[in-house]
C-alpha cells in the first residue's frame, strides 16, 4: 500500500513547484512587451544600417578594403549570444548544439549561461548595451585587419512568434558584395573605401547590439512557455497524486474497518 | 522653404523621422550641412553636437556619437549609436 505520509509531503512539493513556475511566467509576461518593443526598434535600425552598408559594398573598389578579402576560412571566430537564466525550455540547449557545429572556432560568449560555460568573464545579455557592443567590435575589426582571423558569425535565437524562436547563425566578415541599383553618381567623403572601413564597426556594433536584443525576446518567450506548460504538468500531477493519496486513505481506513469488524465477530 | 526627409535612427529605434529644413552636423572631414536638393552622398560623422533645422528659425540641438549620414533622392539617414535632443 502507498504510503500517505510520502504522497502527502510529495504533493506539497510540487505544489510549490507550482507557484514557482507561475511567478516566473508572470515576471517573463511582464518583460515580453519591452523586449519586443526593443527588438522592433532594434530591427528598424539594422535595416537601415544593412541598406547604407549595402551602398558601399556594393561598388568595385570596395574590393579593396581589408573587410571584404576572403581568406583562408579555417580561423573562425563566433559571437554566441545565450541567456542569463534557464529555465527558458531548450533557448540555451538550442544555442550550444548549435555552436557544437563549428568545433574549431573561438567563441566570444555573450550572456551568463554563454560566459559560465565558455569560462569567460560574466557580462549579461539582458543589458547589453551599444557602447558594449561597440568596444567587442573595435576589438574584432582591429583584430581581423591585422589578419588574426578570417571569418567572424554570430549564433543567436531569431525571432519568428511568441511561441517560435530558432537558433540562427550571421556571417558578419568578411562583407558580402552586394547588389544595388542606380548607386553612379554618389559623393564619398573623403573617400569610398574610408567611409566603408569606419563604418564596418558601427555595422558589427549594430548588429550585435539588435541581435542580443532580439535574443533576449527569444528567451522570455521561450520562458514563458516553458513556465506555462511546466505550469500545466505540475497541476495535472498535483490531480493524479491527489487521486492516489485518497485511495490509499481510503484503503486504510478500509482496511481498518475491515480489521475492526473481523476482531468484533471473533468476541 | 524647401524641406527634405529626415531619419535618425539607433539601436533604440527611429529618434527622428519627419520633413526638416537643414541638418548641421560634424563629418570627418569637417561641417557639413545638408539641405533639400542635395546631391547623393555618404559620410562618416564625428562625435559632436549636432543640429535639426525643423525651418528656418527653429534649430533643435542634439548630441551624437558618431555615426553614417547617407543621402539619397528620397532624403537623409543618419544612422548613430546614441543620438539625444537636448532639453
Amino acid at each position: 500500500m502507498p504510503n500517505t505520509k510520502a504522497l502527502r509531503v510529495r504533493i506539497k512539493s510540487v505544489k510549490s513547484t507550482e507557484q514557482l513556475t507561475k511567478a516566473m511566467g508572470l515576471v517573463a509576461s511582464s518583460k515580453i512587451r519591452r523586449a519586443n518593443e526593443a527588438m522592433y526598434r532594434a530591427r528598424e535600425y539594422i535595416s537601415s544600417l544593412e541598406k547604407s552598408v549595402a551602398l558601399l559594398t556594393c561598388q568595385k573598389e570596395s574590393q579593396k578594403s581589408p573587410f571584404m578579402q576572403k581568406r583562408d576560412t579555417s580561423r573562425t571566430k563566433i559571437i554566441i549570444i545565450a541567456g542569463d537564466r534557464g529555465l527558458a525550455g531548450g533557448y540555451n540547449a538550442n544555442i550550444f548544439r548549435l555552436a557544437k557545429e563549428y568545433p574549431n572556432a573561438e567563441f566570444l560568449p555573450i550572456g551568463k549561461r554563454a560566459c559560465e560555460r565558455y569560462a569567460y568573464p560574466i557580462n549579461s545579455s539582458e543589458r547589453y548595451t551599444f557602447d558594449n557592443a561597440m568596444e567587442l567590435s573595435k576589438k574584432l575589426c582591429d583584430e581581423f585587419q591585422r589578419g588574426e582571423f578570417d571569418k567572424l558569425g554570430i549564433i543567436y535565437t531569431k525571432y519568428h512568434s511568441v511561441m517560435t524562436q530558432e537558433a540562427n547563425i550571421k556571417w558578419l566578415l568578411p562583407l558580402e558584395k552586394s547588389e544595388v541599383e542606380g548607386v553612379n553618381g554618389i559623393i564619398y567623403e573623403p573617400d569610398h573605401l574610408t567611409v566603408l572601413n569606419m563604418s564596418v564597426r558601427e555595422y558589427i556594433a549594430g548588429n550585435i547590439t539588435s541581435l542580443a536584443r532580439e535574443s533576449f525576446a527569444c528567451e522570455v518567450s521561450a520562458r514563458r512557455m516553458a513556465m506555462d506548460s511546466a505550469g500545466k504538468n505540475a497541476k495535472q500531477m498535483i490531480v493524479d497524486l491527489s487521486l492516489q493519496y485518497n485511495r490509499a486513505r481510503q484503503g486504510a481506513i478500509t482496511q481498518e474497518i475491515t480489521e475492526i469488524v473481523a476482531g468484533a465477530g471473533d468476541n | 522653404m524647401k524641406t527634405f526627409h529626415l531619419t535618425v535612427s539607433s539601436p533604440d529605434g527611429n529618434i527622428f523621422d519627419g520633413e526638416i529644413y537643414k541638418l548641421d552636423v560634424r563629418g570627418v572631414m569637417g561641417e557639413l550641412a545638408i539641405m533639400a536638393g542635395h546631391i547623393p552622398f555618404v559620410t562618416s560623422i564625428k562625435s559632436a553636437p549636432c543640429k535639426v533645422w525643423l525651418d528656418e528659425d527653429t534649430p533643435k540641438e542634439a548630441i551624437l556619437d558618431g555615426g553614417l549620414l547617407t543621402v539619397d533622392k528620397n532624403g537623409a539617414t543618419l544612422l548613430a549609436g546614441t543620438f539625444k535632443f537636448k532639453e
